[in-house]
């Protein structure tokens, strides 16, 4: 897909919006030095109330993932990956210790503040795609614009960019019940990287694909990758853990190291 | 704060819903529409049933003879008591009666004579005293007036169906002359309504003039009076019923000798039915409403848990809390006011169309809507929108995304 189509990918950097295009420059900066992380949790713990008792889910987790990473995050149900992941993705607050998401120290947020980091920050991809249903493949992939207060022409230009890249040309105006899993899948791929976010968060992307349309997938994420994008799939599938640079193993709370 | 942005996400998130849209708009609507009716109905009703006084002094008390029920100084129950304009002289100069006159209506119908048309109809002899008291509602003219009375003028006030059956209803049959019999009448006006009478086919002329042309009797029906300001009928009756026994022979404690009627009296339990039906309206009215704000809630609630899973996505992908809570809080404001601005036009066009059709009766006239409390009901159905609309989507946006979006 991305792979026959080059001078796709490098016209949709020349047509990101001035801000974008700052944003993206810094992290080619960023990339020269290299040593400077993307995310650095340290210690992180986390533990919900159940009734009186408090369940401790992460006991103490220490993750680097260096800007331009590729990693998959792995576990068995009950490890924690999805805390982790609503951590990792500031959609929830962690107990103690530290998360430095992109030289930004999380912990302090106000909700409002959270938002806009997730919006800038942050890609999310889903199993089970989660598009609205009610809007149409283009005002999907436009969405996180609309909360960036960018305008509704340039918003549609740009995820209309991004559909065309991602092979979706003649299916912009479906809705997502009128696409299979595969195209699902590839609006909501356009709809993480829309705000040109230097991190890539997806989990278990592939949970309700087909083994070729998997490929395809995860063929995507390598392209997205090569382009400088931080990558962190959450999964338990080997075979993707396997195409990704990097494995960490989450069980009980902790990172296992072999 | 216009946003073009945030309306045109608002437009869409509606009209993709239009069943839970509808189902919401509909609720709003019938409230406010049910309300609105009722509330005008009951107007109408207050209205229509005030106006049965409206012709007569709210101070005033009606006094006809009766039969004897007991026996009075040897004399046996079962006489009849027929009062005299003597009477009239009397109960004039009891202190608190503010103005007294007597009333006469002829057994028998005259025929009565304009240019070829003929009709026979009843005459009422009043005195300008009942003019004031029981004014006649004219359509043209004037009422009897002291002078007619002082002079015996043969002026007579026509009823609107005697004026159609005489004249052809003619538009201005004032000025005109009839002939009662042979004896000329100059018609002064023309009414429409009367206490007392089911259709204005009367016709009243003074009680001297009554006298003087038709009876010579010096008996009158009723005896109309006014109470003086600071007195009230229960101080006055019990002289005036002394004296009419005295004149009459009767028992002062004979109710059945005298038939009273006490227009105030009769205002009052009218109010006082009134205020139960207002006070039944008020319950009717505010289960309505109540009915309607558990309609709109539950549609809300029902609708902000269906949508955990849109809020999830919205706030992964940049909405904060915020954002969607005032998202929420905003179409249901344009749902709630919108639905509910179409309730309130209904139902004000459908009591507008019910008092233009001139639907109306003894009971019921010219129904009403008291706009302010339609709105400030209409402002409860908001609130209610609002308030079942914004608890929950607050449990919803806590919510972590995640947990939202798994759970399919």
């Amino acid at each position: 897909m991305l792979g026959k189509h080059p001078e796709r990918a490098k016209s949709l950097q020349e047509t990101q919006t001035e801000p974008l295009k700052k944003q993206h420059l810094a992290i080619d900066a960023l990339e020269g030095v290299f040593e400077k992380p993307m995310i650095d949790v340290k210690t992180l713990t986390k533990a919900y109330n159940l009734g009186s008792m408090k369940v401790p889910v992460l006991k103490g987790i220490d993750l680097s993932v260096k800007v331009g990473e590729f990693v998959s995050i792995m576990g068995p149900s009950g490890s924690g990956k999805s805390t982790l992941l609503n951590v990792l993705g500031i959609l929830d607050r962690y107990d103690d210790g530290e998360y430095i998401l992109n030289g930004t120290l999380i912990k302090p947020l106000s909700e409002t503040e959270a938002a806009r980091h997730r919006n800038q920050l942050i890609g999310f991809v889903f199993q089970s795609f989660n598009l609205l249903p009610f809007k149409s493949a283009l005002e999907n992939v436009a969405m996180p614009l609309y909360y960036r207060k960018v305008p509704r022409k340039q918003r549609e230009a740009r995820a209309r960019k991004l559909l065309e890249r991602m092979g979706m040309d003649h299916r912009m105006d479906h809705m997502p019940s009128e696409l299979s899993g595969g195209q699902r899948q590839r609006v909501a791929i356009a709809r993480a990287l829309v705000t040109d976010p230097p991190l890539i968060l997806a989990d278990e992307p592939t949970g309700n694909l087909d083994t070729k349309t998997s490929e395809e997938v995860m063929e995507l994420f390598t392209e997205i990758n090569h382009e400088g994008k931080t990558l962190v799939v959450i999964t338990h599938d080997e075979e993707i853990a396997a195409r990704t640079r990097r494995v960490i193993h989450l069980q009980d709370g902790q990172i296992r190291n072999f | 704060m216009f946003d073009i942005e945030r309306w045109t996400e608002l437009g869409q998130s509606l009209s993709k819903h239009k069943l839970r849209t509808g189902l919401t708009a509909f609720g709003v609507s019938w409230g406010i529409f049910m309300l609105v009716l009722l509330l005008g109905m009951g107007k109408g009703l207050e209205r229509g049933t005030m106006a049965l006084f409206q012709d007569t002094a709210l101070n005033s008390v009606w006094i006809n003879g009766g039969k004897t029920s007991l026996s009075y100084k040897g004399l046996t129950p079962g006489r009849t008591v027929s009062l005299e304009i003597d009477d009239v002289a009397w109960l004039g100069n009891l202190p608190g009666v503010e103005s007294v006159g007597p009333t006469k209506l002829l057994d028998k119908g005259y025929v009565m004579r304009y240019g070829k048309n003929t009709g026979a109809f009843q005459i009422n002899g009043i005195s300008a005293v009942n003019a004031d008291i029981q004014k006649l509602s004219l359509l043209s003219g004037r009422q009897i007036n002291q002078l007619d009375e002082r002079e015996s003028r043969k002026v007579a006030i026509i009823g609107a169906r005697v004026n159609d059956v005489l004249m052809k209803n003619q538009l201005n049959p004032v000025g005109k002359t009839i002939f009662v019999g042979e004896t000329p009448f100059t018609v002064i006006g023309v009414y429409n309504k009367a206490l007392g009478e089911q259709s204005p086919n009367r016709v009243y002329i003074p009680y001297a003039t009554l006298r003087q042309v038709f009876d010579p009797a010096p008996t009158v029906n009723m005896i109309a009076l006014t109470v003086s300001s600071g007195y009230r009928w229960t101080d006055i009756k019990p002289d005036a019923i002394r004296l009419l026994s005295r004149r009459h022979r009767f028992d002062p404690n004979d109710s059945s000798a005298l038939e009273i009627y006490d227009i105030s009296d009769e205002v009052k339990k009218v109010e006082s039915l009134m205020s139960g039906i207002r006070l039944f309206m008020i319950i009717v009215g505010t289960g309505t409403l109540m009915a309607g704000c558990v309609g709109v809630s539950n549609t809300m609630l029902v609708t902000v848990k269906e949508r955990t899973r849109e809020f999830g996505i919205r706030k992964a992908i940049g909405a904060s809390s915020a954002d969607i809570l005032f998202m929420v809080l905003h179409e249901t404001l344009v749902i709630t006011l919108a639905a509910g601005y179409v309730g309130l036009v209904a139902g004000v066009g459908l009591i507008e169309l019910i008092s233009r059709a001139g639907i109306e009766s003894d009971y019921f006239r010219d129904p009403q809507v008291d706009l302010s409390v339609a709105v400030s009901a209409l402002g409860v159905l908001v609130l209610a929108g609002l308030i079942a609309g914004y608890l929950p989507a607050r449990q919803a946006v806590r919510v972590s995304p995640i947990e939202a979006l798994r759970h399919e």
